[in-house]
């Protein structure tokens, strides 16, 4: 892609940086619901999205940055706009803009090697094109690289920045531990922020939002629904995460369940996605469906099953996270976990995409594939990165798409 | 027990603990030439000092290791081991270490308990009373302490000769020099010695702070250290607050290494890193924005790149020469 040059990247964060742009296309957001109220998912995700931008730049509360695991209810109870940079990372790429904040970062010496929703988080920072925070929260969890990237944010936008450490395993020691800790965070915020929790209604939100994902789920393990074009729903995924505790995660879960109740399309292969996927525009979903691939279940939109608790809300939050943490980054429960999805979800193999810079869970592959094969189920790693065109190995995907459909079909 | 001697990674693990246990722990190093039979367990793009702890710990002599794990490539280098371990039926203890966050009171109560945990099962594999770990415990600390603060203030007067640490024993007195260096090494586990080499034949006079070389005893000097009555949560302390902050602790290790270059009047860092290392990554970058000096980053994958570095390092001889006297302006993010 030819780089814009420096002038109109800066003025572009010069707009992004001021309040009126926004506040004209809140104008327009209302105009567009009253016109065209949302009919489907496409034109609902395009409004949600210009009415979170608008949110978020126009600066109509607090803008706080979270990493992947941290709890989005939490910043909605206190009427936060949460922000999660690791996912806006994922839309960049998307709208095929990578390039220009992961050429920044690597000018200011942060590695190609590093993982990329990293390094373009850091350009798009260092560009000032993300909404500026007035805080940061993380979770040394998923990985060790979220809280050096944090760290990081934090020098370049000079704001606090709360790291909550979660432990490795997951027992009611590690839940206390972490419901600790945000207590104190929550007393903490209090105090220099100003700020206030209400819990009840994001609970309610978040509650409604996951029984809702549980019907999804349970009509995604028929086999005679196959329901959306393969790693589609991962393009969801703000909802799961970013919207977790906002009416806007309930109302587009009802939209993508009725969705899934008229289609009728299947594939001849239903398979497990594990990891992420490349978010740049790419040939890999047609190349699924070309050979009959079908994805029924992703590893990231599997939401943490237990209920919150408003009378309890540190202690479920803990529970969340330390559940999370430790499903996604423990060999055996993640292991024990995909092997359950391929019982649920009848599928006959997994495909999981490697990220360049991702130690955490490349790490895990060699003891992953073991696992695995000893239960007779076949893993195709594709390698590659998710938003980094340059580490992408496209033109091998074929091939090996090709080879494992013909393991599947035996 | 093999001697009484644990192999441990990383300088996390303190080895006052051992010693309080009546244990020997040797820093697992490894060295040439370098195996490559676990390669295929890794993936490619991967801490190759990892990746060679695999191979050197399988091929050691000892029969335990205490593995502490900081970061995602050792936490799943620690799952590896115990792997093969199992499978193979070695006979080997692993024990590990999960160091926390360490930015908080939080992650510091957390690593106490830790070493608590741990110093009951190095007791128990000793066959000492724990209790009477934990009382040795504290005079062993207040006696690191001592030695790490004569060590650390010829370090920071700029007088602890290169490489002086990287055989150093206990007890044994510490060699000083006169001559005042000019560039700091900030290095690596590996390849440390070659990289000093070749500086040293370009005519740079090189102070180093690296994991294998003075990195794990260096305290920093403004702050004593006042024990309490728990000696893990001092050892913890010590670990954390008072040591040369590791590439993990990000901010506070780029502010101790711009403050170090200042007060030593230095005209340039070399940065000798592992390719595939985040908290390496994440501290160039930093580095940069914090050193009103040049920086040479050079990287290693599992293998040296000699004629690669000697070319650079002579380069970065002439930068260092013609630099101003006056230090330049740090670089903005
Ligand atoms: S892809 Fe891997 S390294 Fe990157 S944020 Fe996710 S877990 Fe961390
Ligand atoms: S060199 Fe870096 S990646 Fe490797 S074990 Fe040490 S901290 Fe971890």
């Amino acid at each position: 892609m030819h780089r814009p040059p420096q002038w109109l990247l800066k003025s572009f964060s010069f707009l992004l940086n001021r309040k009126m742009p926004f506040r004209l296309l809140k104008a327009y957001t209302r105009w567009l619901e009253w016109r065209k109220p949302p009919t489907d998912l496409a034109q609902f995700s395009y409004q949600v999205t210009l009415r979170s931008i608008a949110k978020l730049y126009g600066r109509e509360g607090k803008v706080v940055w979270a990493s992947l695991f941290f709890p989005s209810e939490f910043i909605y109870a206190f009427r936060g706009l949460p922000f999660y940079p690791e996912i806006a990372a994922g839309l960049f790429a998307a709208l095929g803009f990578a390039e220009i904040p992961l050429h920044r970062a690597e000018k200011a010496w942060f590695s190609q090697d590093l993982c990329s929703y990293h390094r373009l988080g850091l350009g798009a920072s260092l560009w000032r094109f993300f909404p500026r925070p007035s805080f940061l929260l993380a979770t040394t969890s998923i990985c060790w690289g979220t809280v050096s990237f944090f760290q990081v944010l934090e020098e370049i936008f000079r704001v606090p920045c709360y790291i909550l450490d979660v432990p490795e395993e997951y027992s009611s020691e590690a839940i206390r531990y972490l419901a600790a800790q945000l207590e104190d965070l929550a007393h903490t915020l209090k105090e220099k922020e100003g700020v206030t929790f209400q819990w009840e209604e994001v609970f309610h939100h978040a509650q409604k939002a996951l029984s809702m994902v549980q019907e999804i789920e349970s009509l995604r393990k028929r086999k005679d629904l196959l329901l959306l074009p393969p790693t589609k729903n991962l393009d969801y995924l703000p909802y799961y995460y970013q919207f977790m505790g906002d009416e806007v995660a309930v109302t587009f879960f009802e939209q993508l369940r009725a969705f899934l109740l008229s289609s009728t399309q299947t594939l001849p292969h239903r398979l497990l996605w594990l990891h992420l996927k490349p978010f740049y525009p790419s040939p890999l979903p047609s190349l699924l469906e070309e050979y009959g691939l079908g994805v029924v279940c992703e590893e990231f939109t599997s939401l943490f099953p237990h209920e919150l608790n408003p009378l309890e809300p540190f202690l479920s939050l803990g529970e969340k996270i330390a559940s999370l943490s430790f499903h996604f980054t423990h060999p055996k429960a993640r292991t024990k976990r995909i092997l359950q999805w391929f019982k649920e979800y009848q599928a006959e193999g997994a495909i999981q995409f490697n990220q360049w810079g991702c130690r955490q869970s490349q790490g895990m592959n060699a003891l992953l594939r073991q696992s695995l094969r000893r239960e007779g189920f076949p893993i195709l790693f594709l390698d590659g990165d998710h938003l980094d065109r340059r580490h992408n190995t496209q033109e091998q995907w074929r091939t090996r798409l090709e080879a494992f459909a013909e393991i599947l079909r035996g | 027990m093999h001697e009484n001697q644990v192999g441990y990674f990383c300088h996390y693990v303190p080895w006052e603990l051992f010693e309080a246990c009546g244990l020997r722990g040797t820093l697992v190093t490894p060295a040439p030439p370098f195996p490559r039979e676990r390669e295929a367990f890794f993936p490619v793009p991967f801490c190759p000092f990892s990746k060679l702890i695999a191979e050197e710990i399988h091929r050691a002599p000892f029969s335990l290791y205490v593995l502490g794990f900081a970061c995602d490539a050792s936490r799943r280098t620690k799952e590896i081991l115990e792997y093969l371990h199992t499978k193979k039926n070695l006979p080997k203890t692993i024990l590990s270490l999960p160091i926390p966050f360490l930015g908080s009171s939080w992650g510091i109560q957390r690593l106490a308990e830790n070493l608590r945990q741990l110093s009951l099962q190095l007791a128990l594999l000793a066959g000492i009373h724990p209790w009477e770990v934990e009382t040795r415990l504290g005079e062993v600390i207040l006696s690191s302490y001592e030695e790490r603060k004569e060590i650390s203030t010829l370090f920071f007067a700029g007088r602890l000769p290169t490489q002086a640490l990287l055989t150093h024993k206990r007890g044994e007195s510490l060699p000083s020099q006169e001559a005042r260096p000019s560039v700091l090494l900030i290095g690596s586990h590996l390849f440390l010695s070659e990289v000093v080499q070749i500086a040293e034949e370009c005519g740079l006079s090189v102070i180093e702070e690296s994991p294998r070389g003075t990195g794990p005893w260096l305290i920093l000097p403004e702050q004593d250290f006042v024990p309490s009555s728990d000696p893990f949560l001092d050892l913890a302390r010590l670990y954390t607050l008072h040591k040369f902050p590791c590439p993990r602790v990000n901010q506070r290790r780029a502010q101790t290494i711009h403050k170090m270059v200042d007060h030593l009047s230095l005209t340039g860092v070399i940065f000798l890193y592992p390719q595939f290392c985040d908290a390496f990554l994440y501290q160039l970058g930093l580095l940069r924005r914090f050193l009103a000096v040049p920086l040479l980053p050079l990287a290693h994958d599992t293998e040296p790149n000699l004629a690669q570095w000697t070319t650079r390092i002579e380069a970065f001889r002439e930068v260092v020469r013609c630099a101003p006297s006056s230090p330049m302006a740090p670089q903005k993010l």
